[in-house]
């Protein structure tokens, strides 16, 4: 390895992921004490990830975490598209938006498979 | 590798709720472990998002496939899995890659140009067709893929392992993502589950990061095989129905 400064890609990645990453498991970890001091740890049953949210239980800050968590590599991917754009770096630019834009199409079919199931 | 087993067959979970705790475990692994590597870098950026365009359309089929399969095809596709994960370790995987000193003069985190890796163009178009295989095994089985990525970077592509390793490990997060968002959406994923074992798993990465230099890595290779070869069995037991599923 080179040993060279991190480049805006570098930075930008792994900085989004340190941040995505601390805030999902902390917002799980603030949901399991809050569920361990009391609370009612159970998540309504047959409920969705909206149900699960919209409860107002601990299992809610929970399930908001575990959002938080599957949504990391999103913005992993948002700082990717940023970073290499700013470096002129087109081509990967390009592919990291694709990757981005499979994801969203993705996610939003398993959204609307979901809630036409009823889920 | 082991959660899903470890759900199953010694809680009792189903093995959708498994697949879907798993993945979003494979993610809080991978975001820590990738954003080291990128900052010291480790992992190849550039390659990593190109093989992602392979995982991640690979993670929704296998994702949605897995819908439609009965659970002992499942726990039979995991046990050959496991199988398949024995018997790379057992026979060493980075025995047919680059020697030591070409790894040394290797920089993953190079521009394309007259710096770039030799490796990142070399068949290309194979490793993105593998990558997409990896998706689906993630997408249908709620691993993170690494054991089918490590091997496309190293062996195919001819990447030093530690460069595979953690190019693997910076796409893992956005496949295992594109996996977990049916589970979770459809509340498949239960909180009261989840929350521990995302801590748990948070916690041993974390450890496991720091013990592991002290450790023999050729007993620990050992050890895994015979834990795996294990859970192949019992997944295996479960697909014959001679386990309760």
């Amino acid at each position: 390895m080179s040993g060279s400064e991190p480049d805006a890609v570098a930075r930008w990645v792994s900085r989004t992921l340190s941040a995505g990453n601390t805030l999902a498991i902390g917002t799980v970890a603030l949901g399991v004490v809050a569920g361990l001091a009391g609370g009612d740890a159970s998540a309504p049953p047959g409920a969705g990830l909206a149900g699960q949210i919209g409860a107002g239980k601990p299992a809610s800050i929970v399930a908001l975490g575990l959002l938080l968590l599957a949504l990391t590599p999103i913005a992993q991917l948002l700082a990717a598209v940023a970073a290499f754009a700013r470096q002129g770096e087109r081509r990967y630019a390009a592919i990291s938006a694709m990757v981005l834009g499979l994801l969203v199409v993705g996610i939003a079919a398993a959204a609307i498979f979901t809630h036409a199931a009823g889920g | 590798m082991l959660l899903v087993p470890l759900l199953t067959l010694a809680f009792g979970y189903s093995l959708s709720s498994a697949v879907g705790t798993s993945l979003v475990c494979v993610i809080a692994t991978a975001a820590g472990a990738a954003a080291h590597n990128v900052r010291t870098g480790r992992a190849d950026a550039r390659l990593g998002i190109l093989l992602a365009a392979g995982t991640v359309v690979g993670a929704f089929s296998g994702g949605f496939v897995a819908g439609y399969l009965p659970d002992r095809l499942l726990a039979g596709l995991f046990a050959l899995l496991m199988l398949y994960t024995a018997y790379t370790l057992s026979r060493g995987l980075g025995r047919r890659g680059p020697s030591e000193q070409e790894s040394d003069r290797v920089d993953p985190a190079a521009r394309d140009g007259a710096d770039a890796p030799e490796y990142r163009g070399r068949r290309r178009e194979l490793a993105v067709g593998g990558s997409f295989l990896a998706g689906n095994v993630s997408g249908l089985l709620g691993v993170g893929g690494g054991v089918i990525t490590v091997p496309i970077v190293h062996l195919v592509m001819r990447a030093p392992l530690h460069v595979a390793a953690a190019t693997s490990n910076f796409m893992i997060g956005m496949t295992a993502a594109a996996g977990a968002f049916a589970y979770l959406l459809r509340g498949d994923v239960d909180p009261a589950i989840a929350g521990p074992v995302v801590l748990g798993v948070a916690a041993g990465s974390f450890l496991g990061a720091r013990i592991a230099p002290r450790i023999n890595a050729t007993w620990l290779a050992a050890l895994f095989v015979v834990v795996v070869l294990y859970v192949a069995f019992q997944m295996a037991m479960r697909a014959i129905g001679a386990a309760p599923g």
